[in-house]
């Protein structure tokens, strides 16, 4: 984009619908007019050859056009010289496909300037035998005060014209495609670049004496020739537009003029239509023109020195001269235009009108469109599924586990195809089938899909809504998500049962209404309590879950509820008191009924639950990089086995093949114990989520909080915990409470300084226990959670020591907390929803459940035991002494044997005493690995497994062969064997549950 | 019978007057687009475009008064390029550069209509079946009219009378030549020399007599202002072949200058323009509001910011080429160098 803009000067449009290209245009005196200036001659591939005298003055344009002429054939090219042998006067040289012909062009003057006539007179024209392409014309030879011409044909013959008589035709070597043709008087050659871009020059005298014979004549049509040498050749590796001679070597490059004398200046037109001046290499100046031109000129006429004479493609000409003003516009004002006022103030009324309606709903930011192209409709069965459609369960329930069936309708505004419906059941429900693609959806016809809900794993839900999302793409092409959400009834995942009088937690709610009977309030959850008098009802989650026991008071105007697990009471929770919301309001809108909580928050029960979820969090970390650790010693180890199996002499394989297989077995028990890890820490979240479902509420009670600020607290202490690598669930909460605490729930300016810690996994749970308690205790003594709202008045507290709060709380469980279901469904419980407490419950065992191992990989399971070396297999299981934090750590790293200590292995008991293993092992163990047995076999003597008898090598045998682990010598508990610290029995998960099973 | 001389097809005029907006005798609508915005002037307005045969009208919808009339002639280029409406945002747009009387106007129009070419392709065909049919109304000099000793005759026209032995005044001994009187326009080229001819369209002919002259008695045409005033001298002998040409010329001139043949040929694709023809015209009030003060609304559609005209030119002598004369105290480097 130029500044500057070229200035019309003259311009007409020539010819209808012709074409011009290259060579066209030439301007000279033609007429050799005693004024001398410039005429443009042009000639279009129609054959109509045109003569112009530009004269802006004149007006009409009328008289502006000196000759039109049409031929029958198409003109080529267009050039003034020298071209008469008779006189020195301009002469017109047209060149047409098969003919040159060459004119005179006299003016004969009448009496008024319309009058004057030009007369085209042919002086001579030769045919030519071969399709012309282009021509140049000098003094070739250095003759005087002559033009010759030279043709170049389409297959790159030259052919030499001295005026009116034929010279000679030559073959340019190599030639593919003509290019651009250009004689150079002072070095009397021919200058052409050819198709393998390369500039050729060609001495005149070369070509002249080239030919075969000397006698023999000359003729256009000669089939054959001496191959003649170029002068030079130079490789510009493009393509030439043009060549120019300019008193200095030629200089291909788009469209060359010259235009200066002293200096060389270059005009190069470029198809972005910018004009540009060179003087030398640097640039001068640049104008936009109005077309792109194939070919220009400069040229001389009545009034304008140096025009610019530029003609397009489809015959647009044009003399221009160069605009020195730069072309910034900017639109001037029109006063003349009549403003309509009314219609003006008519319409900002209506704008106005418009911004107040929409400032009034508060909507400021532009509102996504509601009708999205589909909508979906989910209508929740109120009934259970009469016959069950629960598959695929993994727990067991004796009565089986109800269903419930939703009806998903989604109706299309639009025709719309491969519509891809998805529904998302929060674990541990799951549905019969989870994703449909409907491929046509008609607006008429709605679809409707039936989705059977049900209970799948043993575990406790965190809330009861499923999501439903409709994707589409929509008439504009995007991808749309319409997303919908329905709430499940609780007696999906309750069931009935008699009442529990004792447990550990009990929540108790106030109202301000005498009790309603809860057989009244649960109807549908009465089961066998039907009978009863409506003061205790049971009930139970599937899977052998916890019972969570309500209670009402027959005197008081209070609910209870009780459950061995602080996060099972939730559900039950949130449904009593939406139930006696619903039971006390009926019909009135504002009734004064209130339901309260006035006991002591469970922030220590709360507190268990996080910290049981930040150790499995930690833990899953510890044994991610010990899984890393493993797998690039394992690589290492695999090098170095590489490295000694390749080396030409044989040297020893220095246990190196054990290690590996020990790597390898670590490597499978920790990937085994990373998947296992994952599983329980989203359990544990499951729970967390519950468990702050239940405080948020409990809080919300307790306070009596808007609407408003119980948002504000959700999203503080946020019910969603989502499994995350790099953000948790404890350093977000902590930051969103500190910022509360530091904001509006600010006690003095000191609380203010805003110092946000980063948001990276903290060392432990105390800081954000801490903070959760002081937030607790704030919003306890009145502190709001919106600005703006007065201060409650100080609520009668009731919280735990705040010691407690600060940190351990393990040995503050009651020791006879642990409940018999928990024993009964132990399977379930460890894999799952009773993991994070029970861990507790069971002491010593229980610190192994946070690293997740498979059962059989617990106590024994080639993991050395440093507190029980002698004790027997069976005592592994039992009584562990109690845990201490950091022994979780060993556990990990002992899982590992430090390779250090393999020396450590020599020794020892000695109880081993089966000769057979080492036997049957060199039996399996192929080739190389044989040699090295031995030594190897004496090590695995001191392992204690040694009390084992035979029968576990058979079996440890088959697994080995199925395993396909050949040329090294029984891997397959290795890893703990070489701990060296006398372990018991490291021979693999195999062995150890037949150990069981005996 | 007086007809107003043709400058629908050779002026820019804006704000015109509904006298002036109705189509004159042989002009014809050949297609209307009630969508349009003037993207340049009046952006933000909805308007109408109409594309004739000789030229563009828009007019604003709610204001018709706000108008435009652009003749073909005018217009020297047409391109697409990407303009910001206000009715539309960033658009596909049609600009228009036209020059008239040696100042230029830019017009850009924005079809209202999303994805609908017609604005573009009408106006373009249109202005291309113009641009190529410029004998049927322009005066030409020394054209080629002959090829191949045959009339090179346009689609449209026909000979009615070929007349020998007719010889041009033009020179003081006079030319002999050919008329070809045809459907369009009068013909006439020397016998010796084919290039050194005249061709008159009916509507370039103001007057078309005969009377006296230096050279006796001869038929005598004289040629609108607008191409160039001309006055031509014919003499054929003897008289009555004279005057029968004459009458015969006279005839078809008063014939076809009221309904002339513009040459500008198309095809609609479409017939339900035939009814919006019948309805084109803006319901506009028979009383014409004279205004004293003349309009100055071309002035938004300069196309070279707030210039009318380009000043001369002079030779630089730093670039060997003609430049437009610099303002006082600028030279070429200091200008470029801004630039640059």
């Amino acid at each position: 984009m130029s500044l500057f803009k070229t200035r019309d000067w003259w311009s007409t449009s020539v010819g209808e619908e012709e074409e011009f290209d290259h060579g066209c245009l030439c301007t000279a005196n033609v007429d050799n007019d005693i004024s001398g200036f410039d005429k443009v001659i042009i000639g279009s591939f129609q054959g109509i050859l045109r003569i112009y005298k530009p004269d802006p003055s004149a007006g009409s344009g009328v008289e502006d056009v000196m000759v039109e002429q049409a031929f029958k054939l198409p003109i080529l090219q267009v050039e003034v010289g020298q071209f008469s042998s008779a006189s020195e006067t301009l002469k017109l040289a047209v060149l047409h496909p098969r003919k040159l012909a060459v004119f005179n062009v006299t003016a004969i003057s009448g009496a008024v300037q319309h009058g004057s006539q030009y007369q085209l007179n042919l002086l001579y024209e030769h045919n030519l035998q071969r399709t012309a392409f282009n021509f140049c014309y000098g003094p070739f030879g250095g003759v005087k005060g002559k033009d010759f011409i030279c043709v170049q044909s389409m297959d790159g013959t030259l052919s030499v014209f001295e005026q009116e008589s034929f010279a000679f035709s030559r073959f340019l070597p190599g030639a593919l495609l003509p290019g651009p043709l250009q004689y150079i008087p002072r070095l009397d050659m021919f200058v052409t670049a050819s198709s393998s871009w390369k500039v050729e020059a060609y001495k005149y005298q070369v070509l002249a004496v080239a030919s075969d014979t000397a006698g023999k004549q000359e003729a256009q049509g000669i089939k054959s020739g001496k191959k003649v040498a170029a002068d030079w050749v130079y490789n510009i590796g493009e393509q030439a537009l043009d060549i120019r001679y300019v008193e200095f070597p030629s200089l291909p490059s788009s469209i060359l003029v010259l235009v200066g004398e002293n200096s060389v200046n270059l005009m190069v037109a470029a198809h972005t239509r910018s004009l540009m001046v060179y003087q030398n290499t640097a640039l001068k100046w640049m104008a936009k023109m109005e077309f792109v031109p194939v070919q220009i000129r400069v040229a001389n006429f009545n009034g304008l020195k140096a025009g610019v004479v530029a003609l397009s493609e489809s015959g647009h000409l044009e003399v221009c001269y160069l605009g020195t003003d730069p072309a910034v516009f900017s639109p001037p004002v029109v006063e003349s235009r009549d403003l309509n006022y009314a219609a003006m103030d008519a319409e900002m009324a209506r704008l106005n009108k418009h911004i107040k309606a929409k400032s009034a709903n508060s909507v400021i930011t532009p509102t996504m469109k509601a009708d999205d192209d589909i909508a979906i409709n989910v209508h929740v069965s109120p009934n259970l599924d009469d016959v069950s459609l629960a598959t695929g369960l993994e727990f067991t329930e004796d009565d089986g586990v109800p269903s419930l069936t939703v009806r998903i309708q989604l109706k299309a505004r639009l025709v719309l195809e491969d519509v891809r419906l998805e529904i998302h059941c929060p674990w541990p429900l799951a549905c019969n089938q989870s994703d449909f693609i409907i491929t046509h959806l008609d607006p008429n016809t709605p679809s409707e899909t039936f989705v059977a809900v049900f209970q799948r794993f043993a575990g406790l839900p965190a809330h009861m809504y499923i999501q439903i999302s409709a994707t589409y793409t929509s008439a504009s092409g995007g991808r749309r998500v319409t997303v919908s959400r329905a709430s499940l009834p609780t007696k999906l995942v309750i069931k009935p049962v008699f009442p529990v009088k004792t447990a550990v937690h009990k929540l108790t709610v106030d109202t301000n209404r005498p009790p309603a009977s809860l057989n009244d309030l649960f109807p549908d959850l009465l089961g066998e309590n039907a009978g009863g008098q409506g003061a205790a009802l049971g009930f139970q989650y599937f899977g052998g879950g916890p019972i969570v026991t309500v209670l009402a008071s027959k005197t008081s105007q209070r609910y209870r509820l009780q459950c061995d697990r602080l996060e099972a009471i939730w559900l039950p929770m949130r449904e009593l008191v939406a139930r006696l919301n619903g039971h006390f309001r009926k019909g009135s809108a504002h009734s004064d009924f209130r339901v309260s909580f006035d006991g002591a928050l469970p922030l220590q029960e709360y507190f268990e639950l996080v910290d049981t979820h930040f150790e499995f969090r930690t833990g899953s970390d510890k044994c991610r990089e010990l899984l890393a650790q493993r797998a690039s010693q394992f690589r290492t180890i695999q090098k170095r086995l590489l490295t000694r199996f390749k080396d030409k002499t044989p040297a020893p394989l220095q246990n190196l093949d054990t290690i590996l297989e020990g790597t390898y077995r670590q490597i499978l028990a920790l990937a085994d114990a990373v998947d296992e890890n994952s599983t329980a820490e989203m359990v544990s979240s499951n729970n967390l989520s519950a468990g702050t479902y239940l405080l948020n509420l409990l809080l919300r009670l307790w306070v009596d909080m808007s609407d408003e600020e119980f948002r504000v607290l959700e999203a503080t202490l946020s019910p969603v915990v989502n499994a995350s690598e790099e953000q948790g669930w404890e350093e977000s909460v902590d930051a969103s409470i500190t910022h509360l605490l530091r904001t509006v729930m600010a006690r003095s300016a000191k609380d203010q300084s805003v110092n946000p810690s980063p948001l990276t996994t903290p060392p432990d749970t105390a800081k954000v226990k801490k903070h959760i308690a002081l937030f607790c205790d704030r919003v306890g003594k009145g502190a709001r959670l919106v600005d703006g709202l007065k201060d409650k008045q100080e609520k009668v507290i009731k919280m735990p020591a705040t010691k407690t709060i600060m940190e351990t709380n393990e040995n503050e469980l009651p020791e006879d907390a642990a409940p018999i279901d928990q024993v009964l469904h132990s399977r379930s419980r460890k894999g799952g929803s009773g993991l994070g407490r029970k861990v507790r419950k069971e002491g010593g065992g229980g610190i192994l459940q946070p690293l997740g191992l498979p059962q059989m990989d617990k106590p024994d399971a080639g993991i050395p035991d440093l507190l029980d070396i002698g004790g027997s297999l069976g005592g592994l299981r039992a009584n562990l002494p109690p845990p201490e934090d950091d022994e979780s750590k060993r556990r990990i790293q002992s899982l590992v044997p430090d390779l250090d200590d393999m020396d450590g292995m020599d020794g020892t008991d000695g109880m081993y005493g089966d000769g057979e293993y080492p036997q049957s092992n060199i039996e399996r163990g192929g080739g190389e690995g044989r040699r090295y047995l031995k030594g190897t076999a004496d090590n695995l003597h001191h392992s204690k497994r040694g009390v084992n008898n035979g029968r576990l090598y058979g079996d440890e045998e088959d697994e080995e062969d199925s395993g396909g682990l050949s040329a090294l010598p029984d891997g397959s508990g290795y890893g703990p064997v070489m701990d060296g610290d006398g372990d018991d029995g490291g021979y693999g998960r195999e062995k150890n549950e037949i150990v069981y099973a005996l | 019978m007086a007809v107003d001389p043709l400058w629908e097809d050779r002026d820019v005029r804006f704000d015109v007057t509904s006298s002036q907006m109705k189509f004159r005798p042989g002009e014809k609508l050949i297609d209307q687009l009630d969508a349009v915005e003037d993207t340049k002037g009046n952006n933000g307005d909805r308007g109408r475009l109409m594309v004739t045969n000789l030229r563009i009208i828009w007019h604003s919808i709610e204001m018709p008064r706000a108008n435009l009339s652009i003749g073909f002639n005018c217009v020297i280029g047409l391109s697409t390029r990407t303009a910001q409406s206000k009715l539309r945002g960033a658009v596909e747009a049609l600009y228009i550069l036209c020059k008239c009387n040696s100042t230029r106007f830019e017009f850009i129009f924005t079809n209202l209509v999303p994805g609908s070419p017609r604005l573009f392709t009408s106006i373009m065909s249109v202005q291309k079946a113009y641009e190529t049919s410029k004998l049927y109304r322009d005066l030409k000099l020394r054209g080629a009219l002959i090829k191949d000793k045959q009339v090179r005759l346009l689609p449209q026209e026909q000979i009615y009378d070929q007349v020998n032995g007719v010889w041009n005044l033009s020179s003081d001994q006079g030319n002999l030549g050919t008329f070809y009187i045809t459907n369009v326009r009068l013909m006439w080229h020397a016998n010796i020399n084919e290039s050194f001819n005249v061709s008159i369209p009916y509507m370039q002919m103001k007057v078309v007599k005969v009377r006296d002259s230096k050279f006796g008695i001869a038929l005598v045409v004289e040629t609108s202002a607008m191409s160039g005033g001309y006055v031509l001298g014919f003499r054929i002998d003897p008289l009555e072949k004279l005057q029968a040409t004459a009458k015969m010329i006279q005839n078809l001139h008063k014939v076809y200058s009221t309904c002339p043949i513009f040459g500008v040929e198309f095809e609609v694709d479409d017939t339900p323009q035939a009814t919006e023809a019948m309805t084109r015209a803006p319901i506009q009030d028979d009383v014409e509001v004279e205004y004293d003060n003349q309009t100055d609304a071309f002035a938004a559609y300069f196309a070279d910011g707030n210039k009318e005209k380009d000043r001369e030119p002079v030779y630089s002598e730093e670039l060997g080429l003609a430049v437009e004369k610099l303002k006082e105290g600028f030279t070429i480097a200091g200008l470029w160098q801004v630039v640059a």
